[in-house]
């Protein structure tokens, strides 16, 4: 009887990372615009009633 | 046809050895190419500038806000139209192309959304040439379309098969893969129109014809190395429980027998609430959360609130239907509407008028849109478990006429309301606060419908197996504990 061959776990491994490459940056991109929402000072209430 | 044989099904069984772990990538590799279908708006604009910057120029700079004022110029409304029919194809193709896709395979169907999909970039590329609408209609919201609809459900139908074990958390992986297109497809697009453009060209036709290659690589990846399991394989280590859950069957119920099943119409209720009530929110999370917060929060603030939301939808499609592995799809779906409800009525309350808080605003709404996405990822497996896995992605298909559906009520029910309480002189945060507490009506309706799913009688189970009476019987039995 043959011994069954099974998958290199290399190959899993690099299977993962073809998508899951494009996916990170992907991520990383959006992450970027999402941190908007944290970095934004409010408009109104931060700013001071008069500089003068 | 010998040339095209390796597609057959028969070429595409598992040898023993081979690692079902290779076919989650292969189901990634098609759902993030055509999850790009969510970022077609990047599009928009530049597709809106067409003959202005070609005659004009400008092609370099920043585009205005407003309308192209050239009159030769495409429309928004009529760009709209492309999403729109893109989308509703989908639909339409899953319903009507899943029966084949049963009887072909997962590699010979997602060869064909291949093949639809980046034709629908390449014909939509010679539509910006010739400065035709109908073309890009024809090619990214018809042809592309149905690839979408092939593309979805044939690499789900083929997860549900070599994850028995876990089969929420598998499909969950494709389905956020979807949810994930578009986080590659915007950046990709913009990026490559940058690289095209010029003085008089903004770039979109190189662009169409560039993406339509690099998908069509990258699902043949997904063609190459999907793979489906031998007959009665299961995975290592694991047997099919003694007494299985309630509303987990061990049989098979065909599509068409499926479709006439109180069950089919309840989770189609289920999967049209769910997704109406979370276009609901995500419809309008950008003006709201300016609306809600007056003052304090920017439009860049928006922008990235709806940034997040996107990871949230993503996030939530695994999450969830990994959750659901272990609470069972209906209390999942539960959670989903009586969360969900709870979390619609407070949300118009953390506004200025209210609690004052966005961080609590931003966290319910991210909770929500999770719960939007779970909904999409926790259905293949709740049709599995009521309908068996026979023919469970022609069903899925039939399903996604639901979210057909909901694309086109969701947008509608919300603009309604909105603009029958502007109409009536109602200030516009309370306008979005009306809007939601509708939609908390359709997730009532939804809870309900979930709450009335019960196991399918067996006289709808596949023929073959229901012959003897007493073993429907004793079936029927088993299943409703």
């Amino acid at each position: 009887m043959g011994q069954v061959k099974k998958t290199p776990v290399l190959l899993v491994l690099l299977a993962w990372l073809f998508v899951g490459l494009p996916w990170a940056w992907g991520i990383t991109q959006l992450w970027k615009n999402a941190s908007k929402l944290f970095q934004s000072s409010p408009p109104a209430a931060t700013a001071p009633a008069s500089t003068k | 046809m010998g040339l095209l044989s390796f597609l057959d099904r028969s070429h595409t069984v598992a040898k023993p050895g081979f690692s079902r772990w290779l076919v989650p990538p292969a189901a990634l590799s098609i759902h993030l190419a055509i999850g790009q279908a969510y970022a077609f708006s990047v599009f928009k604009k530049p597709l809106n500038y067409l003959i202005q910057v070609s005659t004009a120029g400008r092609g370099t700079g920043v585009l205005p806000a407003v309308d192209s004022p050239n009159p030769a110029d495409w429309k928004f409304t009529d760009l709209g139209w492309i999403f729109i029919l893109a989308i509703f194809f989908l639909g339409v193709s899953a319903a009507i192309f899943g029966k084949w896709l049963e009887r072909v395979g997962p590699r010979k169907a997602m060869f064909a959304s291949a093949v639809c999909f980046s034709s629908g970039f390449f014909i939509s590329a010679f539509g910006v040439q010739l400065h035709q609408l109908w073309l890009i209609y024809l090619g990214y919201g018809v042809i592309g379309g149905i690839g979408l609809g092939i593309g979805y459900i044939s690499p789900v139908r083929t997860l549900i098969n070599w994850f028995p074990d876990r089969p929420g958390m598998a499909t969950g992986m494709a389905i956020m893969g979807f949810g994930g297109g578009a986080l590659i497809g915007a950046p990709l697009s913009r990026n490559l129109m940058d690289y095209f453009r010029s003085e008089h060209n903004l770039g979109v036709e190189q662009t169409f014809l560039v993406m339509g290659a690099i998908y069509f690589v990258a699902m043949m990846f997904g063609v190459f190395t999907v793979r489906v399991p031998e007959e009665g394989w299961q995975p290592e280590g694991w047997a099919p429980p003694a007494q299985p859950k309630a509303l987990v069957t061990v049989h098979n119920v065909e599509v068409n027998e499926a479709s006439v099943t109180p069950q089919f119409w309840l989770l189609w209720i289920v999967l049209c609430m769910n997704v109406t009530a979370g276009i609901g929110i995500l419809e309008q999370a950008s003006p709201m959360i300016i609306e809600l917060f007056k003052g304090r929060a920017s439009p860049a603030a928006a922008a990235g609130f709806v940034a997040l939301l996107s990871l949230f939808n993503m996030g939530g499609r695994f999450i969830w239907s990994t959750v659901s592995d272990y609470i069972g799809r209906k209390n999942t779906y539960y959670i989903f509407f009586v969360l969900g409800a709870l979390l619609y009525y407070l949300a118009p309350r953390t506004g200025v008028s209210g609690m004052n808080s966005i961080p609590l605003f931003v966290a319910i709404v991210c909770v929500i849109v999770s719960m939007y996405g779970g909904g999409f990822a926790t259905v293949p497996a709740y049709l599995r478990d009521l309908f068996g896995t026979m023919e469970v992605g022609a069903i899925h298909g039939r399903l996604l006429t639901a979210w057909s559906a909901a694309g086109i009520f969701g947008p509608v029910l919300v603009n309604y309301i909105r603009e029958y309480l502007k109409n009536r002189g109602v200030a516009l945060a309370d306008t979005y606060s009306t809007v939601l507490y509708v939609m908390v009506g359709l997730l009532v309706v939804g809870f309900i419908a979930d709450a009335l799913v019960r196991p399918v009688n067996p006289k709808h189970w596949y023929q073959a197996e229901a012959t003897k009476p007493e073993a429907a019987a004793a079936g029927l039995a088993t299943a409703a504990q």
